[in-house]
């Protein structure tokens, strides 16, 4: 991998956990990390049904993940933006085929790591398992933003909000998967697009 | 206080459970009651910062909690806790918590809780570093399976819900359970009707 790949994880892991200098944990982790892969728009990441599964780091380009829902169909659950660690959570926590997708709408170059290299990883170093916590934390906090919106925003500022949040979702998204996202009918949700 | 043995095999499996399957066999050695309290507490709000879980892995042996945010100025219930589900405090930590986070326990409430430090946990470093790394993840996992249960059909989770949990309609307030559904006050009334039939 190159050198920059490498150093734009650490800083990235520096960043997340609150840190100025890389330690030993986020130098290996980044380390650890194969690629570059290189998407174009309208390829996957990862697909539903996966199984041999990674944790990602999107180093430049956008798209969306889908999450499939008990019903059989897919959510909107979140962009991929460059920055971020994405991944299947349902794959890491337990194994098994990958209930969501990654769908690029932009080129992309990402990183990744196996998931059992990255459990792996987390087994040996204490340091990192502490910070993860707080990293999750955070996550809890968006996430209970995310379901609060949902449930009670009202449905045409959080259509404004999504918009702004993922420029061109429309063009993108199915109205099935967007309408989802909100918890909204298809029908309420094509009167809020119009 | 001991865990009663009828709930050691359910709290044990419940924690077995949050372990990635390869990682199982290390708890077939282990004895966690022996590293398990049980905490009570009365019906009420338990304000964020109260008690303090970090770092533990509970278990809801009984009572019914919901829990409580503040979201534009309005007080509002995302999801309830019963009996045998994993709690984490990280919602209720103080860090974080912009939106006000607290328990409201509707009965009285029985917690077992396996902390994931300590001596115990320096024994068995293997099993206690796996169920660190996977409480972690769990804890914001879990909302992630509130947010998928509400993007499924309202009316049939609604229904499902209410014909489950029943005993919540003599806990919870029709508007706070309204609040939590989504749905407005008619709605919820016709699916009581549909979700007690059913049980009838």
């Amino acid at each position: 991998m190159p050198i920059k790949g490498v150093a734009i994880i650490e800083e990235r892991l520096n960043a997340m956990l609150g840190i100025s200098e890389s330690t030993d944990f986020t130098c290996s982790l980044a380390e650890a990390f194969d690629g570059p892969f290189y998407y174009l728009p309208g390829e996957n990441i990862w697909e539903v049904g996966e199984k041999q599964c990674y944790l990602w780091f999107v180093q430049s380009g956008f798209g969306f993940d889908r999450i499939l829902l008990e019903n059989g169909h897919k959510m909107l659950n979140g962009m991929t933006e460059p920055g971020i660690f994405i991944c299947d959570e349902k794959s890491l926590l337990w194994g098994g085929p990958a209930v969501s997708d990654s769908i690029i709408s932009s080129p992309t170059t990402a990183y990744r790591i196996s998931f059992p290299t990255f459990r792996e990883f987390l087994s040996q170093h204490k340091g990192f398992r502490e910070s993860l916590i707080q990293i999750n934390a955070y996550f809890v906090h968006m996430r209970k933003l995310r379901l609060l919106k949902m449930k009670h925003m009202n449905k045409e500022d959080y259509w404004i909000d999504v918009k702004e949040r993922f420029p061109g979702i429309e063009l993108y998204c199915t109205q099935t998967e967007i309408a989802n996202y909100f918890a909204v009918s298809k029908s309420t949700m094509h009167r809020l697009m119009k | 206080m001991t865990i009663p043995s009828s709930e050691i095999s359910i709290v044990t499996k419940k924690i077995a459970e949050i372990l990635h399957p390869v990682d199982r066999e290390l708890m077939s050695n282990i004895r966690l009651d022996e590293f398990i309290r049980i905490v009570k507490f009365d019906v009420g709000l338990i304000p964020p910062g109260e008690i303090n879980l970090k770092n533990c892995i509970t278990i809801l042996v009984s009572g019914f909690i919901g829990v409580k945010h503040v979201f534009e100025d309005n007080s509002c219930i995302s999801h309830f806790y019963h009996e045998g589900d994993v709690i984490y405090d990280t919602e209720i930590q103080l860090d974080f918590n912009e939106l006000e986070t607290k328990w409201h326990l509707y009965e009285p409430a029985v917690f077992c809780i396996l902390p994931l430090e300590g001596q115990h946990a320096d024994k068995h470093a293997s099993l206690f570093a796996k169920l660190m790394v996977q409480s972690s993840l769990h804890s914001s996992y879990q909302y992630q399976s509130y947010i998928n249960e509400f993007a499924l059909d309202r009316k049939s989770f609604c229904v499902e819900w209410l014909r489950k949990y029943s005993k919540a309609l003599g806990l919870i307030s029709r508007k706070d359970l309204s609040i939590f559904f989504g749905i407005s006050m008619s709605s919820l009334k016709t699916y009581i009707k549909i979700a007690l039939q059913h049980a009838n």
